[in-house]
């Protein structure tokens, strides 16, 4: 049946697919008990938890945060889509209260982000541009 | 997309604009977590079933949600929730939009006629969770690690 080296690629590939690719999707309804999740689910017995919530956005990264920072994505789908040139133009939540509430926030960031995409993000009032 | 665990904390000092009211502890700061890429169900789902780190109240799982496994109408076997998550997810869940609709609407997207999988701006289907496994099943995912291994 392999007896060529086309078919013995073949054979390797068809391999591989059989034994990597089960295309079982049982991974998708798979959940942890909650004791294997101690930590948060103390956290969420001792605080809050919101468990009725809605998605603005069904899809990805950065729309989604988008949507939270200022209420919508501006036309965004999907990460990678395209920034618009110096920014989204919509104002945030935050930069919101701050001009009608005299709120102070600050927001912190581990990795790249979001924030950065609107004009309207910083601290000191100036549009990113 | 980019699927890096990622968190955006946002701080709102709320001090300044809320009155007095002894009656009720005084709110000094809300903080807004955002953890990505774990759905509630997943994380707290069975919270539902009570015990010291559970909660009975909790809008989580009953234990018998299940999805067709494929799209095809006359699909009869099932995949049900359970609580054997792996500690870490063999594979990268596609959260795309088209993918995400797929799994909201049991529908295959720029395929199924007359739905939200190929009129977007329709928004009264059936929005009932059911495409999970059938999305992914359609995209070759599977519960082995194996799975990324898949060839190019």
């Amino acid at each position: 049946m392999c007896a060529t080296k086309a078919s013995v690629n073949l054979c390797l590939f068809a391999m591989l697919l059989c034994f990597c690719v089960g295309k079982d999707g049982a991974n998708e309804m798979t959940m942890w008990p909650p004791e294997k999740v101690p930590i948060i689910t103390t956290l969420a017995k001792e605080y809050a938890l919101f468990d009725r919530f809605f998605a603005a956005h069904p899809g990805s990264t950065y729309p989604n945060r988008q949507f939270v920072l200022s209420g919508t994505a501006h036309g965004m789908t999907d990460t990678g889509n395209a920034v618009p040139p110096g920014g989204f133009p919509q104002k945030t939540v935050l930069r919101s209260f701050q001009d009608t509430e005299g709120l102070d926030w600050r927001m912190y960031a581990h990795s790249d982000f979001c924030t950065l995409h609107t004009r309207w993000y910083s601290v000191s009032y100036s549009p990113l541009h | 997309m980019k699927l890096l665990p990622t968190l955006c904390l946002s701080a709102l000092s709320a001090t300044a604009a809320f009155p007095a009211d002894t009656s009720q502890p005084v709110i000094e700061n809300v903080v807004v977590m955002m953890l990505e890429n774990r759905a509630f169900d997943h994380m707290l789902g069975f919270m539902t079933r009570g015990g010291p780190f559970g909660d009975v109240r909790v809008d989580g799982l009953t234990g018998n949600e299940c999805n067709p496994k494929t799209f095809a109408a006359n699909e009869t076997e099932q995949v049900c929730v359970n609580d054997e998550a792996l500690d870490n997810c063999p594979y990268d869940p596609n959260h795309s939009f088209a993918a995400t609709t797929e799994r909201i609407f049991l529908c295959e997207y720029d395929k199924t006629p007359n739905s939200p999988c190929t009129n977007m701006s329709q928004t009264d289907g059936n929005n009932s969770m059911m495409g999970f496994v059938a999305s992914a099943v359609s995209e070759g995912e599977s519960r082995t690690a194996c799975a990324r291994q898949k060839p190019l």
